[in-house]
């Protein structure tokens, strides 16, 4: 069919992984923000919130609210988002909070450590196996959107629609909600927010706790596109969400949104093109390429050192 | 510092003693057991240990060898060549291990044969079906199950007598066991003279596929076949590809037979798949009622690999005792005994044999359908006989 | 030199053991296990060069180990048909890794830490999954099923199969990187990396080129993974891209951080422990991962130096020698070795430098004095390459150092001191020196540190963090003049001294004077001034307006005007209603940071409806005390009381919500948001709002407006704005009118009477002390962290004690002085 003919289709499915991706973006792009800290272990929250959606779901379809699909998945999606905030929060209680102060270092590392472990717990929790969302009984199967050329299934269109309105929910949250000021304020200068008398760590744990809650959907949202999950989801969703998040600038959400998107149309893209195998290393080229000619991303800003 | 450094050799010599302990002089017979018993194939593969197991304990009860129990020591590889070679070299290293059950996939297969072969440590495969294991001359590699070029040879003649396509989709997961399958099934067809044929590969981890489902759908082919040694995989391709309303024909290699992962995991979308088999469902078979009642009520699940896993334990066993008989209880002994195995008739249905390469004489091919939550038997390929 | 023959004779004691070993063991496992601490030990150390030495936190280590390992195994394997011999793919493959890893350290060199980290790993991962496809449409690496049937080593007759014989083999390459490691660590370069990575700054300031040397951080580390990788190879067999995950880098990770980064015997410890644990626990073995991940966070937070802790005083290199005399007087006293013209700067719209030329003459002291932001250090870092000027040039004998690097400005003889210490916190005193030093000088870091303090000199191998803040304080002085260069920079040294060290420092600075040294002094502290000084400039707003011999600049009242601001007509403040109870009360405050004490003793009282005002030079205390009462700093010693409550030492936050409101030194302003959104972060009381508008129609007009966008005055009326809307009882300013065009100045405090009018108690820091005066009740003068004076503000400004206590004698301060009305 050539380049052409391809594109609109492969733009759509970038659309749609892009969406995800921007979902976790965000979340890494808020905790840098205000810490200035990568929260590597981020990934792997998306991945353990998405077997928690998985339990939810197959628990839920023994009972008798599996004959409501709406409030099913509702159901789903509230339980993975709250144990991603339960997630979040104790990670950042202890694994970072102690090291506010340390080497720039240590949190990193402290962060990988918390990644590594909550991997192998699920992997072996799971005994290295993939779980299957039991998609059909929520969402029937072969229902689709064809328009021209593309073609969407209804899970690809769950998906974006779950991300449009959590990300305009988080816009509302971070514009006019007093909570989402304090957070603005923190991220942009902690010690003149202190001097407001914002409780900096209230802020903190509300940031994590937020940012996991996104990555809980995105987790029950790629189980239901990808219909399989495994453990070691986290590693390469969270290097991606990552790549977005810097891409667009890390800090800046409207950069999250707008590197994932972008990150999903090129890899769906270079896959098409190149190789279905080389997806990843599309992604993390990408990310060199940034961090490496452009480090402050698409729409971010300067953050020089002081002397 | 001084008392650092003194401090941690002394630690670290008698941490040497503690490890050391276990490892000297032949005190009982062992066969090691090698398979994906963690990780994506752990079902398969803690099925077959199982049937092992169940065979060791047989032969024990009714007296063990040369007086002695028989130990199984379980090297769990992941489906992963990288600790398959390590699992090699931890049976290896221990003179008890007499014999190998498994390993049980291709690629593990072909990364532990050196190690192996240097040893004179026979192995016994149930399942690892890829040409070239035989091929190069190894001394020590014996399996019992049909190759990949007959597996492939009979899916190529079913898929061209039966689903008749102007255009084919072949798919691989990067397994040894995988594009050699894969490479069979387009050269069978290319005999044929089907020219439009697509290639493309996945990998193991690969949950993503709405690229490939894209390029699938743009091809438009009326079969995709998947050789995947992972079910779940060839599964959760189906649900996606249906999720856009393609539904070519679906074909799969032995690895996607299997019910909980590919049935159960795919629904809808892969009913009326077809699969090839590489032996008869273990409960058709009039010899094996007993041992199906037996591992039934013992264990819950069942895989075709566990009849195979069975039969070979206990032709290793069998080897092992005719080694002992000769006066030979060595690797070089049981690696002759086995080799030298002729009409051995266990509960596979029919005489085993083996050929001068290592390979099974005889052997037959099934393709099966899925059909609700079971597969049917649809056509039957014999060995040496596929038009 | 005793401690390092006793390590050696451990080693060879050590290595002899180790070598006779499988003379009484043949055991092949016990062998397996030894060789494969043999392979980590080599694979850890390179690591610990990047990570432990340079602080470069490289996370795709693991790419160097697979380019050694695949190399060896396409060429010494049926894969391609290669088979060549050992030593000579061995260096081809180590070249190959260290080129590559160039690149990457090219590729990386402004990245900061967890950018790197990222970036390295993505490189790793890019690789190893380039390894596991290139297998169609030519088969290169056999992809996932990896290559097999390597070739063993071989030495022309000689092959390596047995387990005895790969033993030796690695045993002995595990030896020799351990000696190269141990020579590095001591070595110059090993100084120099570590000095990179504890600051890299302060390193670059004394010629240390992070090109150069992260890039030989890389190579190194590079050479050591792939010769790792190519006895991996050669050893197993077969290699596998699986062997190459992130899971293989972490355990190295582990096995550097939990034996000690950067002490080569705790990598020892780490790789044994984590090679014979997990084996001794083999049934545990499926945990081992998740283990590792919960240390790495338990080390990171308990212990993150590791069980060895990389100790100071490595380096080896000399430390005597005999000290020559400088090449003094070799040219004219007069000749100008500094020039420097027109140098213009702007930070943000704001002019910070505006055409300042000057000249530095052959063995002067020039002293740059100014008031606060009056852009005095942003000058010191444009002539030490650290920042660009807009416009302007700057010569160094002659040449031209405009765009230079600090490392090569440096090299050619102009070198600094920090504001805020920046000292190489791992080394000790001698090292500290070493770092900078000029070594075909043929002196040591003894002579130098002989020559400024022999105190210090006694000193020499103790760590630098130990010692007390003036010695501190020196031994940066010595470090930057131990590359013989021709101009020293100094950045307020006197910074926290007391009179007598300040009276050392004073000494030390006239030594060097007359060692030929040429020196641009910029400083606080007019006596130390006057008394080393041959010539002062002031700036102020960037702008030089007066120079010559410091008596007459000091007398000048143009330059008085600047610190105290212009005299101005006095407007009797009606000192309303006051209770006898102070609103807020200090009593015997003292307070420090990093155990440098900045007040000694502060006790002053607010009372209700008062404004008073906190005066004094720059470093005098002034912020620490707001610092002190809001509670970002927690004080050592004192009270501090509000409405009659202990305050003392709790959370600004808290501290706030009891009715203290804050207007900090340069704003703060959260420029991203609304000036609406700037206000409401203080509460959304719809009241106070309008009561903040009423006060600053401006911001009214500009609610919606981003508030970085609005000009320096109005964004101080925020800043005042944002505080009233919690309303406060008592209002803290910090330095009000500093930055703000002199209109501007005028409303401002006109706001503050409005203010006080309205009920508003106010404290206020203030440098322009007139202005202050000027709105306040009464005043209070710090001087070193005391109260020099305090009083009713008619009589402040009246009295000289105002200007002694900015210009004058710390010596005079024993006796403050207390003004009654």
């Amino acid at each position: 069919m050539g380049f052409w003919g391809h594109l609109p289709q492969q733009l759509v499915n970038g659309l749609v992984l892009g969406s995800v991706y921007a979902l976790l973006a965000l979340g890494y792009s808020m905790v840098y923000g205000i810490l200035r800290v990568l929260n590597f272990a981020h990934g792997d929250v998306f991945m353990v919130c998405s077997f928690a959606g998985w339990a939810a779901l197959t628990a839920l379809l023994k009972s008798r609210i599996a004959a409501y699909p709406a409030v099913t998945l509702l159901l789903v999606l509230a339980v993975a988002m709250g144990v991603g905030v339960a997630l979040g929060m104790a990670i950042e209680r202890f694994a970072y909070r102690p090291l506010r102060k340390a080497t720039r270092l240590a949190p990193l590392i402290s962060a990988i450590g918390v990644s590594i472990f909550l991997q192998n717990v699920v992997m072996l929790a799971t005994g290295g196996r993939a779980k299957v969302y039991p998609l059909t009984s929520v969402i029937p199967s072969g229902l689709y959107l064809k328009v021209g050329t593309i073609t969407v299934s209804s899970t690809g269109l769950l998906v974006i629609g779950v991300s449009i309105i959590l990300t305009l929910g988080l816009n509302y949250v971070i514009r006019t909600t007093s909570l989402g000021r304090m957070m603005r304020a923190t991220a942009e200068d902690i010690e003149a927010a202190g001097f407001m008398g914002i409780p900096i760590d209230y802020v903190i744990a509300f940031t994590f706790a937020l940012g996991s809650a996104l990555a809980g959907a995105g987790g029950v949202l790629i189980g239901l596109y990808y219909t399989q999950i495994d453990f070691s989801l986290g590693f390469s969703a969270g290097m991606k969400a990552f790549t977005a998040a810097v891409l667009g600038g890390i800090g800046n959400l409207e950069g999250a949104v707008l590197g994932g998107v972008v990150l999903g149309l090129a890899e769906s893209m270079g896959t098409a093109f190149i190789a279905p195998v080389y997806k990843d290393a599309i992604a993390f080229a990408i990310l060199i390429i940034c961090l490496i000619l452009r480090p402050n991303g698409i729409l971010g800003d300067d953050v020089p050192e002081k002397v | 510092m001084r008392k650092v450094v003194s401090g941690f050799l002394v630690v670290f010599l008698a941490m040497l003693a503690v490890v050391g302990c276990s490892n000297s002089g032949r005190k009982s017979i062992k066969i090691g057991a090698a398979g994906p018993f963690t990780g994506e194939l752990s079902k398969i593969g803690l099925d077959s240990l199982n049937a092992i197991k169940m065979a060791v304990e047989e032969c024990n009860q009714s007296g063990g060898i040369d007086g002695k129990t028989v130990e199984v020591v379980v090297g769990d590889d992941a489906g992963d060549p990288a600790k398959g070679k390590i699992v090699a070299d931890k049976f290896v290293a221990d003179p008890d291990v007499l014999g190998v059950v498994g390993p049980m996939n291709s690629s593990v297969i072909a990364a532990a044969l050196p190690v192996y072969e240097k040893a004179g440590l026979v192995i016994i495969s149930q399942s690892g079906t890829t040409p070239e294991l035989t091929e190069k001359g190894f001394k020590v590699m014996h399996r019992i199950c049909p190759r990949d070029d007959a597996q492939g040879m009979a899916a190529a003649a079913f898929i061209y007598n039966e689903i008749k396509p102007t255009k084919v989709y072949i798919l691989d997961d990067k397994t040894t066991y995988g594009q050699g399958l894969a490479d069979q099934v387009e050269k069978g067809l290319k005999s044929y003279g089907l020219t439009q044929i697509k290639r493309d590969q996945v990998s193991t981890q690969d949950k993503d596929f709405s690229a490939l489902v894209a390029l699938i759908k743009s091809y438009n082919p009326e079969m995709v076949y998947m050789a995947f040694a992972n079910p779940a995989q060839a599964a959760a391709l189906a649900k996606q590809l249906a999720g856009v309303g393609v539904k070519p024909a679906l074909m799969g290699g032995d690895g996607c037979r299997e019910r909980d992962q590919l049935i159960g995991g795919g629904g809808e979308a892969v009913q009326g798949m077809f699969v090839t088999a590489i032996g008869r469902n273990v409960k058709e078979v009039p010899e094996a009622r007993e041992f199906v009642q037996k591992f039934e009520g013992k264990y819950e699940g069942m895989s075709i690999f566990s009849g195979q896993s069975y039969e070979a334990t206990k032709i290793l066993l069998n080897a092992i005792k005719e080694a002992h008989k000769a006066g030979d209880l060595t690797r070089q002994g049981v690696l002759k005994a086995l080799h030298a195995t002729k009409d051995y008739k266990g509960i596979l249905g029919f005489p085993v044999s083996f050929d001068a390469k290592g390979d099974l004489v005889g052997g037959e091919i099934f393709v099966l359908k899925v059909s609700g939550s079971d597969f049917v038997e649809v056509k039957k390929y014999t060995t040496g006989n596929i038009k | 030199m005793k401690r390092t023959k006793e390590n050696q004779s451990i080693v060879i004691v050590a290595a002899i053991a180790l070598g006779l070993l499988p003379l009484f063991d043949s055991n092949p496992y016990h062998l397996r296990l030894l060789t494969t601490i043999s392979l980590y030990v080599v694979l850890a150390l390179g690591l610990n060069v990047l990570v432990g030495l340079a602080g470069l936190l490289d996370m795709g280590y693991i790419a160097f180990y697979a380019i050694g390992a695949y190399v060896y195994a396409l060429l010494a394997s049926p894969q391609l048909g290669v088979h060549l011999p050992f030593l000579t793919v061995l260096p081809l493959a180590v070249l190959i890794a260290v080129g590559v890893s160039l690149l990457i350290g090219l590729a990386t060199l402004r990245l900061r830490g967890d950018y790197l980290a990222v970036v390295t790993m993505s490189f790793a991962e890019i690789l190893r999954i380039f390894l596991t496809n290139l297998d169609r449409p030519v088969n290169i690496t056999n992809g996932p099923n990896g290559i097999v049937e390597i070739d063993p080593p071989r030495f022309g007759a000689l092959t390596i199969a047995t387990p005895q014989q790969n033993y030796y083999l690695l045993l002995l390459f595990a030896l020799a990187a351990y000696l190269v490691y141990t020579r590095l660590i001591r070595s110059q370069t090993g100084l120099k990396w570590r000095a990179l990575r504890d600051d890299v700054i302060a390193a670059q300031s004394l010629g240390v080129d992070p090109l150069h040397y992260q890039m030989l951080a890389y190579a190194t580390g590079a050479a050591f993974a792939s010769t790792a990788g190519v006895l991996f190879s050669a050893w197993q067999g077969a290699v596998f891209p699986q062997n190459f995950t992130l899971g293989e880098l972490i355990t190295v990770y582990c096995m550097v951080i939990l034996g000690g980064t950067g002490n080569q015997t705790g990598t020892l410890l780490g790789v044994v422990a984590l090679v014979l644990v997990p084996e001794i626990l083999r049934t545990y073995s499926v945990y081992r991962m998740a283990i590792y991940g919960i240390l790495l966070v338990i080390m990171m937070i308990y212990r993150p130096q590791g069980i060895l802790p990389q100790k100071p005083g490595l380096c080896s290199m000399p430390r005597g020698g005999c000290r020559k005399e400088r090449k003094v007087g070799l040219a004219p006293c007069n000749e100008p070795v500094l020039v420097v013209r027109n140098i213009t700067k702007r930070f943000e719209g704001l002019l910070v430098l505006d055409g300042v030329s000057f000249e530095l003459r052959r063995g002067e002291v020039l002293s740059i004095i100014g008031p606060n932001g009056a852009g005095k250090t942003t000058l010191i870092n444009i002539l030490t390459g650290v920042t660009k000027p807009d416009d302007g040039e700057f010569f160094l004998k002659g040449k031209k150092l405009n765009g230079l690097k600090p490392h090569t400005v440096y090299k050619l003889g102009l070198s600094r001191t920090f504001q805020n210490l920046r000292l190489f916190k791992g080394m000790t005193v001698a090292e500290n020196v070493l770092v900078g030093l000029d070594l075909t000088a043929a002196t040591g870091a003894g002579d130098v540190l002989e020559f400024l303090d022999r105190d210090l000199a006694l000193r020499q191998d103790q760590p630098a963090d130990g010692l007390s803040y003036a010695h501190r304080k020196i031994l940066e002085v010595a470090r930057a003049i131990a590359g013989n260069p021709e101009v020293i920079l100094l950045d307020e040294p006197a910074a926290g001294m007391n009179p007598a060290e300040l009276q050392e420092l004073m000494e030390r600075i006239n030594t060097l004077k007359h060692e030929g040294y040429s020196i641009v002094l910029v400083e606080h502290q007019m006596p130390l001034v006057a008394g080393v000084s041959d010539r002062v400039i002031v700036l102020d707003h960037g702008r030089k307006i007066a120079e010559g011999p410091p008596e007459n600049v000091m007398a000048d009242q143009g330059v008085v005007e600047v610190y105290l601001g212009h005299q101005i007509p006095y407007y009797e403040r009606a000192i309303s209603q006051l209770t006898s109870r102070p609103m807020l009360e200090l009593s015997e405050v003292e307070a420090g940071y990093d155990r440098v004490k900045v007040l000694h003793g502060i006790s002053l009282e607010v009372k209700q409806g008062e404004v008073v005002c906190l005066l004094g030079a720059n470093g005098a205390g002034k912020t620490t005390t707001i610092k002190t009462i809001l509670g970002s700093l927690k004080p050592d010693r004192g009270k501090i009381c509000f409405k009659g409550e202990d305050i003392t030492g709790e959370n600004p936050f808290r501290v706030v919500r009891k009715g203290i409101g804050l207007v900090p030194e340069g704003r703060r302003i959260f420029s991203r948001m609304t000036v609406e959104e700037n206000l409401k972060l203080g509460s959304s009381d719809a009241d106070a709002m309008e009561y903040v508008y009423s006060l600053f129609p401006r911001l009214k007009e500009r609610r919606q407006q981003r508030a970085g966008t609005l000009s320096g005055g109005e964004q101080q009326m925020l800043a005042i704005g944002r505080a009233l809307m919690m309303r406060p009882e008592l209002l803290l300013l910090d330095e009000p009118s500093m930055g703000l065009a002199p209109v501007m100045v005028d409303r401002i405090f006109e706001a503050i009477l409005e203010l006080n009018r309205n009920g508003t108690t106010i404290l206020m820091v203030e440098q322009n002390a007139r202005r202050a005066l000027q709105v306040a009740h009464r005043g209070y003068v710090l001087q070193n962290g005391r109260i020099a004076a305090a009083g009713p503000s008619r009589q402040l400004l009246e009295s000289e004690t105002l200007r002694s206590a900015y210009f004058g004698d710390p010596a005079q301060l024993s006796h403050p002085v207390f003004l009654t009305p």
